[in-house]
């Protein structure tokens, strides 16, 4: 009985085989066509911080709008610590992500006790804090509004520079968070979440403590924010206030309303189709905002469990209709 | 084990509790009734630590409960139901189920994150407790279905499930009752004498089925406008005068 749960547990997953040949063949397929590639790359980082926004909005409930600081937080950070200490690259990465990630918790203590817009606003002036932070740096250590280089990754005396090497480490990332989250949102501490999304009250009264866990939902968001930030800063090699800017954490809540919140490939499939977007409407820049809020409504309107929801309702209706007709001929 | 002792709560110039006093004795299965408004369930949301009273104590094995969280509480072992159902409605059942083992479980953040071997043994004990929980009130067939799917009275079960999975001292069940059918209720007077023979826990009910609170009470406290207004065993409460007209009015 336990072995056939497992056996199936394994064809579960072998659906994916596909997929992961697919992603693992990209680099090869893309081969003269660099810019294909370096998209991936920015994909790879943005599932990323999508994924931490799932954590807290879509899995606890919490309404935040300051992704895109604690994305800045982390390539600002690592940049400093990397122009200023020397320390390896991924030294600094992984340093910079867990300062933010306390920052995060620090933020989430006071904040946590707020709700719906409230909660937001708190967000949205954090950001601004960190955006005025880091146009105004004392000294000018993040280069205010012109911005600052900082050097590529370097481990193991290999350079990921190069968009190929970059885009398998950040393939390695993307497949360590996302089954990061998986197992979290599986446990205890996901119930938790959900239950404090779902119904705080009751969550209290079992036996939850609402404000450590919000606090907790905040702190991996943050680090998952400040990772994808640092992997932006070392690949690109130059951050600018840009990054930090608060419409940047409104393409972050368009991506996980539209790829679908509480789920493993809504993150990937909103960060994916709204960077898509974003190249396609490139070239019409003042419509871009307009389109993203017309989009935005549309999902919160009639597809509040976004695109991934949409396709799994339909391949669900199809079973549906599969099994109700050969229930009638039987 | 539990004793409520002069317990007062204002809202306002409202006096919604006034001087209440009572007890719940080890393993004993005690009833709370009285008419609408009576502040039965705001009694309940004082000792589960959802408001904290303006006077009077509230204790549980002389561990004083008063300025405790409800989570706090819950950890100290007292587990309750909700007079209006107050499911994780979009979660399915035994996931219900696994939210009222929470602070049981041992696994700390990392263990979860990691999907650690303790992790996974205690995650396959809870299921497993959770579901024979579930079979205990005949709801493992729906195990997986959402929570919100299932009929009034199955909900009314959950949440007693929900309650018990973590194996408290202490179970408050504020009207189970509410909104069954006249089965259902059959089934919840058994389930409740079942829970008292398995278990080693006492019970405090506020209900309004007279049949079922008579039936199944060792002892019974009456309520009337925020005060303690008789008490005694379910026949001395049915003859109880002033019971009686609290309930049907005076001057007949």
């Amino acid at each position: 009985m336990e072995k056939n749960k497992l056996l199936q547990n394994y064809k579960k997953y072998l659906v994916y085989l596909p997929l992961v040949l697919l992603a693992l063949f990209f680099p090869f397929l893309l081969k003269n066509f660099s810019y294909g590639l370096m998209f991936l790359c920015f994909c790879e980082m943005y599932i990323i911080a999508v994924n931490g926004l799932d954590l807290v909005y879509g899995y606890s409930g919490q309404i935040t709008f300051a992704t895109a600081a604690f994305f800045g937080l982390g390539s600002y950070g690592s940049l400093l610590l990397r122009n200023h200490t020397g320390l390896p690259v991924i030294v600094c990465m992984l340093l910079a992500a867990v300062i933010t990630c306390i920052i995060g918790m620090i933020l989430a203590y006071p904040v946590s006790k707020l709700r719906f817009a409230f909660l937001s606003l708190s967000t949205i002036s954090f950001n601004h804090v960190v955006f005025q932070l880091a146009t105004r740096s004392p000294g000018g250590i993040t280069g205010d509004y012109t911005g600052a280089f900082t050097d590529s990754l370097t481990l193991f005396g290999i350079d990921f520079g190069n968009y190929t090497y970059f885009y398998y480490f950040g393939l390695a990332c993307v497949v360590i968070f996302v089954i990061l989250k998986f197992n979290l949102v599986r446990s205890r501490v996901g119930r938790a979440f959900l239950a404090i999304k779902q119904n705080t009250a009751a969550a209290d009264g079992m036996g939850i403590n609402v404000r450590k866990y919000k606090v907790y939902a905040f702190g991996i968001y943050a680090f998952y924010a400040a990772f994808a930030g640092t992997m932006y800063a070392h690949f690109v090699g130059y951050v600018s206030p840009e990054t930090i800017a608060q419409q940047q954490s409104v393409i972050f809540m368009i991506m996980i309303l539209l790829g679908g919140v509480t789920s493993n490939w809504g993150p990937i499939i909103g960060a994916v189709t709204v960077l898509l977007l974003k190249e396609v409407l490139g070239y019409a820049e003042q419509y871009q905002l307009l389109a993203y809020g017309i989009i935005l409504l549309i999902f919160i309107l009639f597809l509040p469990t976004g695109l991934y929801g949409l396709g799994k309702d339909l391949i669900e209706n199809k079973k549906h209709k599969k099994g109700s007709l050969s229930d009638v001929r039987s | 084990m539990l004793e409520v002792n002069n317990l007062t709560l204002r809202f306002g110039a409202l006096l919604a509790n006034n001087d209440v006093s009572l007890k719940v004795p080890e393993r004993s299965l005690i009833g709370l009734i009285g008419p609408n408004g009576a502040g039965k369930t705001t009694l309940f949301n004082c000792v589960s630590g959802v408001y904290t009273p303006n006077q009077g104590t509230v204790k549980l094995n002389g561990i004083d409960l008063v300025g405790k969280q409800p989570y706090q509480i819950h950890q100290l072992g007292i587990a309750r139901t909700y007079q209006i159902i107050n499911l994780f409605s979009d979660m399915t059942v035994i996931e219900n189920v696994l939210v009222g083992i929470h602070d049981s479980l041992k696994a700390t953040f990392f263990d979860s994150m990691f999907h650690s071997k303790k992790h996974q043994q205690e995650e396959l004990a809870a299921h497993d407790k959770a579901l024979e929980l579930l079979e205990f009130v005949g709801l493992e067939s729906k195990a997986n279905n959402r929570a919100g799917s299932l009929a009034y009275g199955e909900q009314r079960l959950l949440e007693i499930v929900r309650a018990l999975v973590s194996d408290p001292k202490l179970l408050l069940l504020d009207e189970p009752a509410a909104g069954m059918n006249s089965k259902e209720k059959t089934d919840l007077d058994r389930i409740v004498k079942r829970i008292m023979n398995r278990w080693d826990l006492s019970i405090l009910m506020v209900e309004h089925d007279m049949d079922l609170v008579m039936g199944i009470s060792e002892y019974i406290y009456v309520l009337n406008y925020g005060k303690l207004l008789a008490e005694g065993t379910p026949d001395e409460i049915q003859k109880n005068p002033v019971v009686i007209e609290a309930y049907l009015g005076g001057d007949l």
